[in-house]
């Protein structure tokens, strides 16, 4: 630049000097010869001038060539550090969306969106490494911009390039498939497309584990420069990240979808338990007191509890036998039986009797058990009174030539359940054995009851005195029929 | 028109067109080396079929299909979501083996913008 300067001012300086020249030449009286030397001068040094000037201006377009191309140059790597920049910023906005998404259909789509805006690709898809397999499996795909559901796999027992990719934990970048790997191309384009020409498969990585690839692909040769090829491994590690959120959750999202539907069999089995219990319970509550089923559930495994004074009935139906001998069906007959006895078991409960069970044609309740009380007696002998009446009705309902006798006694017993298997709520004691006494020397139709009932008794309700009778094991007793309240 | 059966290769499934019943099926692996080529009979088929406004049930059997056959099948299916929004009557069925899960997602991936009646059908 000094020289070039140097020559610039030479040359103002020459033009200056050729000028001062020329006009003292002009105010001299030059002859003709001399004036002729000196245009000749003149012309010469003006030739000269003129040469360095066209001279000085190839300079200085040469500078200003140089000074557009310094300028066009700037205006290049502003652009490009623009590109960078916006990239740079780009990725990361993609870093955040990407890193926020448990959905890998939805981070394809991302990832296919973003790369549409940088570089061309006709193929993008991502794999799922399954180690347990030793598979990769390309669920993901986006083809001709457009999700595609896809199946393809590639077999890491095999040669091919993801298990190239896989094994060797780095990336893959073919410019020319059928110039580089010629042997690979009916593979390739039988997998993914049959224009396939540049392909780059890329792990995904998270810490040291191998989840997966990223693999972009374009129909075009040599598609990929250095600069895609460094987003593209940018974007590989938000990948990681995100597909291995997405799996994770998927994970979750299985085992919590699993979790209830275990809960929900779990909710049904209680449920038919529950129905089954109370099922249980029910039949139970039919053979037993409820205070006694209780105690036996709790683990008592014999129940014997004495009751210094409890009421026992007894109620036969005479001529049950003769009838069901005559009868041809014998189902007939169980369901009259049926109907009588559900009538006294509505008799029971209404006095809060306990039905204890029943033998055959005669029916056995008491009173007083297992739940004492003071009148036991009174309402066995209430309830006595109302299925005599309640029979009547059946007689006629029915039409049935049979009768019913009752009898009954008071007094201690030992009620209790005894035994494992198929047990009952049962009466022991003399009082018992009484009362099936003043039932088998009872009458049809009435209610025959001991001394004992009928000096408790007397002052509420008018009995009716028999007389003595020899009772079997027990000697003479005395008998009263109970007719009615006073 | 007759029963058209293409029968399966190594590489390709077996196709039955059966028009008189409206009944397509596609059974077995897809990935031919033409997949376009290959599906182009069904596709005249079924544009024959929708032509005649008859009622259609389509039945998918596969087993494995490439990223090609994928585009395929995708193309088969928005012919018949067409065909359903105008009022065609369409059935779809997608088989798929009990504990196959991928079959199973990648039915419900197909199915995700269907308007047609598409089933899940395990076997």
């Amino acid at each position: 630049m000094e020289k070039e300067g140097d020559s610039v001012e030479d040359f103002f300086n020459n033009e200056k000097n050729l000028l001062v020249r020329f006009k003292e030449n002009l105010n001299k009286d030059l002859d003709h010869e001399n004036l002729s030397i000196e245009y000749k001068l003149l012309g010469t040094n003006y030739n000269e001038l003129l040469k360095q000037s066209v001279k000085l201006m190839k300079i200085g377009d040469s500078n200003q060539r140089r000074l557009i191309k310094t300028q066009n140059d700037l205006l290049e790597t502003h652009s490009k550090l623009e590109l960078s920049y916006n990239n740079l910023k780009s990725l990361s906005q993609l870093g955040q969306t990407l890193t926020s998404s448990l959905d890998t259909k939805e981070i394809i789509l991302t990832i296919n969106k973003h790369i549409q805006d940088i570089m061309e690709s006709d193929i993008v898809t991502i794999g799922m490494f399954e180690e347990d397999k030793g598979l990769i499996k390309y669920k993901f795909l986006v083809k001709n911009h457009k999700y595609i559901p896809s199946m393809a796999f590639e077999n890491l027992n095999e040669d091919n390039f993801s298990a190239r990719c896989i094994k060797s934990n780095t990336e893959i970048i073919i410019k020319d498939l059928e110039l580089e790997y010629p042997d690979f191309v009916s593979l390739i384009h039988n997998l993914w497309d049959e224009i396939t020409q540049s392909l780059i498969y890329i792990p995904l990585q998270v810490e040291k584990r191998i989840i997966g690839i990223f693999s972009v692909q374009s129909y075009n040769k040599d598609a990929y420069n250095i600069n895609q090829l460094s987003v593209l491994r940018t974007m590989a590690s938000y990948i990681a990240i995100a597909i291995d959120n997405a799996n994770a959750y998927k994970l979750l999202s299985k085992k919590n979808r699993q979790l209830n539907e275990h809960l929900e069999k779990i909710r049904i089995l209680n449920n038919q338990i529950e129905i089954e219990m109370n099922k249980s319970e029910k039949l139970l509550l039919n053979i037993l007191p409820k205070s006694i089923a209780e105690r036996l559930k709790k683990g008592e495994n014999i129940i014997s509890d004495y009751f210094p004074e409890a009421s026992v009935l007894f109620a036969d139906i005479a001529g049950f036998t003769k009838m069901s001998s005559k009868m041809s069906s014998q189902e007939k007959l169980v369901d009259i039986l049926n109907e009588i006895f559900t009538n006294f078991d509505r008799v029971a409960g209404n006095y809060g009797l306990e039905k204890i069970k029943t033998i055959g044609d005669c029916y056995m309740l008491a009173g007083g058990i297992p739940v004492p009380s003071d009148d036991h007696l009174e309402r066995t002998i209430d309830a006595s009174l109302e299925m005599i009446e309640i029979f009547k009705i059946l007689q006629k309902e029915l039409n049935i030539e049979v009768a019913l006798r009752i009898g009954i006694n008071a007094g201690p017993i030992v009620a209790g359940v005894i035994g494992k298997n198929k047990f009952v709520y049962d009466l022991w004691g003399d009082t018992v054995n009484i009362a099936s006494r003043m039932e088998s020397n009872g009458f049809i139709g009435r209610i025959n009851c001991s001394e004992y009932v009928y000096e408790k008794l007397n002052s509420k309700y008018v009995f009716e005195y028999r007389g003595e009778f020899e009772v079997k094991g027990k000697g003479i007793m005395r008998m009263y029929f109970l007719n009615r309240k006073i | 028109m007759e029963k058209i059966v293409i029968p399966k290769s190594k590489s390709s499934p077996e196709v039955i067109m059966d028009y008189e019943n409206g009944l397509l099926e596609i059974i077995g692996e897809s990935y031919p080396e033409n997949s376009l080529g290959f599906y182009k009979p069904v596709y005249d088929w079924l544009n024959k079929c929708i032509q005649d406004k008859i009622q259609l049930k389509v039945n998918f059997k596969l087993n494995y299909f490439n990223t090609s056959s994928s585009k395929c099948v995708i193309d088969i299916l928005d012919s018949l979501d067409k065909y359903y929004s105008n009022s065609g009557i369409v059935e779809i069925n997608w088989y798929y083996e009990e504990d196959d899960d991928d079959m199973k997602e990648t039915g419900e991936e197909f199915s995700s913008d269907l308007k047609a009646p598409f089933q899940l059908v395990y076997y």
